[in-house]
């Protein structure tokens, strides 16, 4: 099967068109480091398939970064039957500057002339026919985003396969052009494949090179001192080469391009417009507190626009009961449009459930398999799914910031901030991905260059609250927001976010400065233009996310009520004991066990004899989050009591929880510190091991209980009594010192 | 017992089994990941892979 590699600048396109090829749904991220490895698709539409292959986006072939490396290394060694030089149009000589390296192969080649639309808008022209001439192979022009011209370009990189390519450099009429026919001649002789690349390389002292050729090394550098004359970079061969590059490109390509008119030094373009207010020196950072707090107002507030506080009256009709529709819109105010869908949502998991029972009554079924299918895999899985919608609207939300080219700016903008808690901007990539999710947020800290730096953000990331505890959040702020007059569930939520946020860096800071110690890394990052988010990839990312939320619904939450409800309902000696006698139960016994652990967090010993199901909860989050809400539907109707009418699916259970068991709303805010901050799923803990080495990893999860521990119980104890803030206070101070006194003597100790 | 009720807990205990026997296969094929399949990720293929770290 014939393979073709997708190779080109960072932001150009690469994975966009790699999804318009193959039909994958992979995410388009606006910042380095999105793509870290290669993916692999099949292009259906041509008489025989061919496999596609992803590159990370590099900006030149030389060994500095591991995307770099990875890109070489698969084009050296795998030889690909075909290169896809994917350029964006907008930014030409840029773009261009890794074309002049990829000429250097003699794999078959072509040009996709990738965003001409947007150059279009500007009134800019790229004169293709002439680009083609120039470069010497074929150039497709190419909307990645719309799909225009994607199979043309594809007959053009068939028929490219065609014609043999003779590899060229655009080098050789340079000050090194001898220096580099010499080399190509001496690995000629030693048969090495692609002798024009590794000439090159050879005579700008890349380090592979050097090391694979060092006789042939050594010539190159003493023929450069020999004949040399009139250098200006004093022997950087390296700077020499990539003058000479540009100089080539701004003399046979740029002339291609026509603009409009033309920009001014300090003319400012619509992102620079934009970026002037968005990444202001001051205003960024509040700018983005106020984005992040507006998306969670409007997946997460039954009171959107605070309508119902500012006119009072629409605020007493809407918390007047009515029927479906109205419950579905209004709460104490207009509801969110997350609050919306997520009531549309508990109002068919409520009729599916209904129905289920219904009709199994009626077909006479055992009370106790009734009890098994509806309370226990029915009510833990409708508890789950409910807070789809929710967590959807919040991934579209993040999809789009991230899509428009705002998350890089972020990143930029807290680079500054990070580096006083002893990591770069470059560690924000990895924690907003774990917004999402937190194991592809741990793999993406490979694009992090310093080991300590890449360990540390690897060890925060789960403070990073996932979509996977997003039900928790909603459901016991939902709940607490039911017990609290004018607190609404979206500022709890906010809240909680930002105390991970919070407890994240520092923890950061602590680990820089005792057992991480180091700088922050250099952080260079190119920053992408605005530009709209493609609808269509929006959509199917969403339905991915949706999709895969539904089958984890329906294989690990399920297998986990089932087993909640056996182990609730049945005794040791395998009796059934049913709902009056759950004290009784398997389930009761070893909550009752671990319950005491939890008790300077405020869901221990100090709740009565059904407080047990907090514990349980807690320790059934570390097979999935989703569990914790789960295990709530689950043993909602073991417990017994009424769900509240009118609420929530999932607030409700957790207000029979609270209503059964006597915790505080200082014990539940604990509950959803310890849940967000502790160990988190399994499969995360899979990752983290594999990312930080086994040796190190049991101080991470130690890490994970300390920490977790540590801050739900600062959250309940302050609850109870504010002013235990000032012994906790006293005791940060405390620790500050140490940590203080600790890096003063490591850094003499250093600098010895 | 009602023959509905052997039916329901046939029909229970295939599924589990099914569930089980498919996350095994998951967890083969080196899919254990986020959960969320990886169709899509950028990092499908180094999700439950050996890292230079082991």
């Amino acid at each position: 099967m014939l393979t073709f590699a997708l190779v080109g600048n960072p932001n150009a396109g690469k994975t966009t068109l790699f999804n318009a090829l193959t039909g994958s749904t992979a995410h388009v991220g606006n910042w380095p480091g999105v793509t870290v490895d290669k993916r692999v698709g099949t292009y259906k539409k041509s008489d025989e398939p061919i496999d596609i292959v992803d590159l990370p986006g590099i900006y030149s072939l030389s060994p500095y970064t591991p995307e770099e490396v990875i890109a070489r290394n698969f084009i050296l060694d795998e030889r690909p039957d075909c290169l896809i030089n994917i350029i964006d149009a907008t930014n030409l000589e840029r773009n261009l500057y890794l074309t002049t390296q990829l000429m250097e192969l003699d794999v078959p080649m072509v040009v996709a002339l990738n965003m001409t639309d947007a150059l279009d808008k500007r009134g800019d022209h790229i004169d293709v026919k002439a680009l083609e001439k120039r470069i010497g192979f074929p150039v497709a022009e190419i909307s990645a985003l719309k799909g225009d011209n994607i199979d043309g370009l594809m007959t053009r990189a068939m028929e490219a396969l065609k014609t043999p390519r003779k590899a060229f450099s655009v080098l050789k009429e340079s000050a090194l052009g001898s220096a580099i026919s010499n080399a190509e001649i001496a690995l000629k002789l030693k048969e090495v494949e692609a002798p024009l690349f590794h000439a090159v390389k050879l005579v700008e002292k890349d380090s592979i090179e050097v090391e694979t050729h060092p006789a042939e090394a050594r010539a190159a550098e003493a023929f450069i001192k020999e004949n040399l004359i009139n250098d200006q970079f004093n022997g950087d061969t390296e700077a020499a080469i990539a003058d000479a590059r540009y100089k080539y490109i701004t003399k046979y390509f740029s002339s291609t391009l026509t603009r409009a008119r033309k920009y001014g030094y300090d003319e400012l373009s619509k992102s620079d417009k934009a970026d002037k207010v968005l990444t202001h020196k001051w205003a960024g950072i509040p700018i983005f507190l106020m984005i992040m707090f507006a998306i969670f107002h409007m997946t997460f507030s039954e009171n959107f626009l605070y309508l119902g506080s500012i006119i009072p009256s629409f605020g007493e009709w809407c918390a007047v009961e009515g029927g479906a529709a109205k419950t579905i819109f209004f709460a104490t105010g207009l509801n969110s449009p997350g609050i919306i869908f997520f009531n549309a949502m508990e109002l068919l998991t409520g009729s599916i459930g209904e129905g289920l029972a219904a009709g199994l009554e009626g077909l006479g079924t055992n009370p106790i398999l009734l009890s098994l299918l509806i309370d226990g895999a029915w009510g833990g899985i409708a508890s789950v799914l409910s807070f789809l919608p929710q967590i959807l609207v919040l991934f579209l939300f993040f999809s789009i910031l991230e899509d428009t080219g705002y998350m890089a700016r972020v990143a930029f903008m807290l680079d500054r901030i990070f580096r006083r808690f002893g990591v770069s901007g470059r560690a924000f990539m990895p924690m907003i991905m774990g917004f999402g999710c937190s194991v592809p947020a741990m793999i993406n800290t490979r694009t992090m260059a310093d080991e300590k730096e890449r360990q540390a953000t690897v060890r925060v990331i789960p403070f990073f609250s996932c979509g996977a505890k997003l039900p928790i959040l909603l459901a016991i702020s939902g709940a607490i927001a039911t017990r609290v007059d004018g607190l609404n569930a979206d500022l709890i939520t906010y809240g909680m976010y930002l105390l991970g946020i919070v407890v994240a860096l520092i923890s950061l800071l602590m680990m820089r400065t005792t057992t991480q110690r180091g700088e922050a890394s250099p952080f260079i990052m190119e920053l992408p233009a605005y530009h709209m988010p493609g609808f269509r990839n929006l959509m199917l990312h969403l339905w991915d996310k949706a999709k895969h939320f539904i089958e984890k619904a329906f294989t690990i939450i399920l297998i986990s009520c089932i087993a909640i409800w056996f182990l609730s309902n049945f005794g040791w000696s395998w009796n059934y004991v049913g709902e009056e006698g759950m004290d009784q139960s398997i389930l009761a016994s070893i909550g009752k066990l671990i319950q005491p652990i939890f008790t300077p967090l405020g869901f221990g010993s100090q709740l009565n004899e059904n407080g047990w199901v907090f514990a349980v909860a807690a320790i059934l989050g570390l097979i999935a989050k989703e569990d914790v809400i789960a295990a709530f539907g689950a043993l909602a109707a073991c417990i017994g009591g009424t769900l509240a009418n009118g609420m929530e699916e999932g607030v409700a259970e957790v207000v029979l929880m609270m209503n059964a068991t006597g915790i505080s709303n200082a014990a539940l805010v604990s509950f959803i510190a310890f849940n967000m901050l502790t160990i988190p799923c399994f499969a995360a803990v899979a990752t983290a091991r594999g990312e930080i080495g086994k040796e190190k990893f049991k101080w991470t999860l130690l890490f994970w209980v300390v920490v977790s521990y540590l801050v739900s119980t600062i959250v309940y104890t302050v609850g109870v009594a504010v002013w235990m803030i000032a012994i906790w206070a006293a005791a940060a101070v405390f620790v500050a010192v140490g940590i203080a006194l600790y890096n003063r003597y490591m850094d003499k100790k250093e600098r010895k | 017992m009602k023959p509905i009720d052997y039916i329901i807990i046939g029909g229970i205990a295939i599924a589990v089994a099914g569930i089980v026997i498919y996350l095994i296969r998951q967890k083969k094929k080196g899919k254990t990941g986020c959960g969320c399949g990886c169709n899509g990720c950028p990092h499908a293929d180094k999700c439950g892979a050996k890292t230079d770290n082991e």
